[in-house]
């Protein structure tokens, strides 16, 4: 009799728990105001569907209201960090959320795939275009150099554990061609993957957590590119490394990798950021309007997460360092993410700075730019992954 | 809408849920229409102009079946001038549908000047809902019980638990249980638990096979090892098998939850000891259906081996078109007619006889070999699939060990799928059935599996229903 008793309550119990579960979890969804975006993700929520009948009719209405309520789920972040503890610990996955677990690094995962055959082609689009911007810049009395810069997963790409496909034969198909093609059509060039592997630890110069290259390798990258302006016959002072000091940040980093991992990254690391001994002053302008002069976007507090926008504010359309220094060159660069690290220490060397972000920038052509602001020297800095690709920055017109 | 999305289980289940069950059991119209509007708004969600297909469907079958009722069986030219009818009706929606851009598309490749049509949507789940309704007009006209009720004939056929992906519930299933029924706390329970594990099926284990099966399927042929084929092609077993079964078994638990007894769908297919075995095994409401409505009145095996063979051509050939207008789904099904006839003729003695891991292994090849056609997006990737297959000579894959990253990357997947293809956990359980205490556990493990579900449901986007598309 008492175990029907029990049996009975024990039934009841687990349909009132599944139950509670089902209503209570759309409720508190709706009750609950979460952010508009995803901190982890990088990326704006689902925003309310709008209701009409044009909308009901042609099922936009439905298909958005199933994004915006799995989008902004009660405590949504919990639940991702929960099936990524699943994952992690349970399952023991080699790749979780689209992010490789090596030995103390976060990779990308890489679909194997076989050479293609027309890197040739594209490589002689891409010289073309960059051969049409060297011929303005020249034509205005400055310099333009290429400065091509490994992604992290390519520059580390001998870490990816057995099995998994690092897609060494395209990456290094793709750099050859490219740098022997702008070679031959005689564009001033760096591929800063040799000066990085000559070191005496390249995995110190990337982050472990990130897709860019630390602070370190910034530097190198800056510091190898002066040399090569020095060589064409511009005078500036170059920071030497004893002209700074690093600082390691004691905030929690959460690089583009480890935040897909939703906190749970079993790999950690710190932003470092430098000082320089003598400060040099200047004035900063971001898309037109004056900004405080620093290039470190710090952190409130010591607790509070930073990601690589602690560099320049992340990527921006266009930024204007002046340090009136009138005797030193003018300099343009234009490029993605990888140009905020070392703007940080480019500046120093130049009278002007000037950085634009082409994916953002729209209000002119790069061509256009050149011929109205008339730099002394321009960079185009990109990632090795996008040498072949006229997209973003790679629009030259 | 899935059943494995926010929508449906967070906004849906839980209005349909209160709604019913706040009408009290002896108003069955009340909540028999309840569920109907939920079942018709169900397909709304997914097919807004599509609906008046089934509504059309449903309004035929209705009259069909009323008028072979009326009749009575002394006019039984008549009565069956009307199946006729009906049955023409319901193939034309169909065929209409589901087989017109796939018909023009052929007869474009024989003739010079191309017919020009504009491409026809086919609606979700047309073909499950039709051959419910050609059960229904069937059932009737064999001497069933008709529903005077146009209302209980639209909720047999729309019932949203197997509306888009099954199973095919036959008629006489049902037939008392659409007007007298009984909800019980134990069987709201008992479907819980099936839905529970229903779900878990589609989404810890169907979905992820599928990720695996997907990425092989769609990569470069130079890319492949044979082993990265055959995992794929495994993969994709598992995927199929769970996702339909898990379907099934939401389907299957929600209609207990509303006091309907659905007959089973699956039986553990992959443990089968021939391709006989594995088909009284596999999508079991499919071929029963085939068995009755088609093959049987075709003469089945009373009329020779002959005409026996004959049938079985007819019935695998209709079996593979109903999975799909394109040329892989017949071949698939033909392939499982030259099968199924080997053993009717000579294999099937022999597969009794041998050691059985050899029978079980030759069902699984086969059973394999059989995916990987319905799986193709083309002839030519057919072909191309089984070659990589078996080209072990093949050495210049540009990543010649990846196939080891799927072994590692999804062991537990893999194990948990070979596991529960396997009555072992069912056995286990019901030994322990009488133990002190393991109900309480049961429901414990459970709740947590309904947890974890919910957690891929909210986490993970790669949600695809195999079935919908037929």
């Amino acid at each position: 009799m008492k175990q029907k008793t029990m049996e009975k309550i024990n039934m009841w119990a687990t349909i009132a728990i599944i139950s509670s579960i089902l209503l209570s979890l759309p409720v508190l969804t709706f009750l609950a105001r979460e952010n508009s975006r995803s901190w982890y993700e990088n990326r704006a929520l689902a925003p309310m569907p709008t209701l009409s009948t044009s909308t009901i009719m042609d099922g936009t209405f439905f298909e958005q209201l199933e994004n915006c309520l799995s989008d902004r789920f009660y405590k949504r972040d919990s639940w991702m960090a929960f099936f990524t503890a699943i994952q992690l610990n349970a399952f023991k996955k080699t790749v979780v959320n689209e992010v490789v677990i090596a030995d103390d690094l976060l990779l990308t995962p890489l679909k194997p795939s076989p050479p293609f055959l027309e890197y040739q082609v594209l490589g002689n689009r891409a010289a073309n275009d960059l051969t049409r911007l060297n011929n303005l810049v020249e034509s205005i009395g400055g310099k333009f150099v290429y400065i091509g810069v490994p992604e992290q997963y390519s520059m580390l790409r001998y870490q990816y554990p057995y099995p998994l496909f690092n897609n060494d034969v395209n990456l290094t198909a793709i750099e050859e061609i490219f740098f022997d093609t702008i070679s031959e059509a005689k564009i001033n060039s760096i591929n800063m993957r040799p000066i990085y592997t000559n070191t005496p630890d390249e995995t110190f110069l990337y982050a472990k957590t990130d897709h860019h290259y630390r602070i370190e390798g910034a530097y190198l990258s800056y510091f190898t590119l002066c040399k090569e302006l020095h060589e064409m016959g511009f005078q500036f002072p170059i920071l030497t490394e004893k002209d700074f000091e690093y600082k390691e940040l004691p905030n929690p980093f959460f690089g583009s990798r480890s935040r897909k991992l939703y906190g749970l990254s079993p790999v950690e690391e710190n932003l470092k950021i430098f000082e320089l001994n003598e400060p040099i002053p200047f004035s900063r302008v971001d898309n037109g309007a004056e900004v405080e002069p620093t290039v470190f976007k710090l952190p409130g507090s010591e607790s509070e997460p930073i990601d690589y926008t602690l560099y320049m504010g992340g990527d921006i359309e266009e930024t204007i360092i002046k340090t009136n220094r009138p005797e030193l060159p003018n300099v343009l660069l234009f490029g993605n993410s990888f140009t905020n690290a070392m703007e940080c220490f480019l500046y120093t060397s130049f009278n002007e700075t000037r950085s634009l972000d082409l994916r953002y920038y729209e209000e002119k052509g790069i061509l256009q730019y050149v011929e109205e602001y008339k730099p002394d020297i321009v960079i185009c800095m990109r990632d090795d992954i996008l040498y072949l690709y006229q997209a973003g920055n790679g629009i030259i017109e | 809408m899935v059943f494995s999305s926010t929508v449906f289980l967070f906004l849906f289940l839980p209005m349909v849920l209160l709604t019913y069950f706040i009408i009290p059991q002896r108003n069955r119209l009340f909540r028999n229409s309840v569920l109907l509007i939920f079942s018709i708004f169900f397909y709304f969600y997914g097919e807004q102009m599509a609906t008046l297909i089934i509504l059309a469907s449903i309004a035929g079958n209705y009259f069909f079946a009323l008028g072979i009722s009326n009749i009575g069986e002394m006019k039984s030219r008549l009565r069956n001038a009307i199946l006729a009818l009906s049955v023409i009706y319901n193939l034309s929606l169909l065929f209409y549908f589901k087989y017109t851009n796939f018909l023009i598309e052929n007869i474009n490749h024989l003739i010079n000047e191309p017919i020009v049509i504009q491409q026809i949507a086919m609606p979700i789940g047309i073909s499950f809902f039709t051959f419910q309704g050609m059960s229904y007009v069937f059932d009737v006209y064999r001497g069933l019980p008709i529903q005077k009720n146009i209302l209980n004939v639209a909720l047999y056929i729309s019932l949203f638990p197997q509306l888009v992906a099954g199973p095919i519930v036959r008629y006489e299933t049902i037939q008392s249980e659409l007007s007298h029924r009984n909800e019980s706390p134990e069987l709201i329970l008992k479907g819980c638990h099936r839905f529970i594990i229903g779900l878990a099926k589609k989404m810890i284990l169907a979905n992820t096979m599928g990720e695996v099966a997907s990425s092989i399927f769609a990569a470069d042929f130079d890319v492949m090892t044979p082993g990265l084929a055959w995992i794929g092609a495994i993969a994709y077993a598992f995927q199929i098998f769970y996702d339909f079964s898990g379907y099934s078994d939401m389907a299957i638990g929600l209609g207990l939850i509303f006091g309907f007894h659905f007959l089973e769908n699956f039986n553990y297919p992959y443990i089968s000891r021939s391709i006989t075995e594995f088909w009284r095994r596999w999508h079991i409401s499919l071929s029963t259906w085939f068995r009755d409505y088609v093959y049987i009145p075709l003469g089945g095996n009373r009329r020779g081996i002959h005409r026996q063979i004959v049938n079985i051509f007819i019935v695998w050939g209709l079996t593979g078109l109903w999975h799909g207008a394109a040329w892989n789904f017949i071949i698939w099904g033909l392939y499982y007619a030259l099968l199924l006839t080997m053993e009717k003729l000579f294999l099937g003695k022999l597969l009794d006889k041998i050691w059985r891991p050899v029978a079980h292994m030759y069902s699984l090849f086969l059973i394999i070999i059989g995916w990987v056609i319905f799986n193709s997006e083309s002839l030519n990737h057919m072909l191309g699939y089984l070659q990589v297959m078996f080209d072990f000579r093949n050495q210049n894959a540009v990543a010649p060990g990846y196939h080891w990253y799927y072994l590692t990357q999804y062991k537990m997947e893999f194990g948990l799928c070979f596991l529960f293809s396997t009555p072992i956990v069912k056995k286990l359980t019901s030994r322990c059935a009488g133990i002190p205490l393991f109900k309480f556990v049961y429901n414990f493990v459970i709740l947590l599996i309904f947890i974890v579900s919910i957690t891929y449901v909210i986490s993970t986007s790669f949600n695809p229903f195999i079935y919908f598309r037929f």
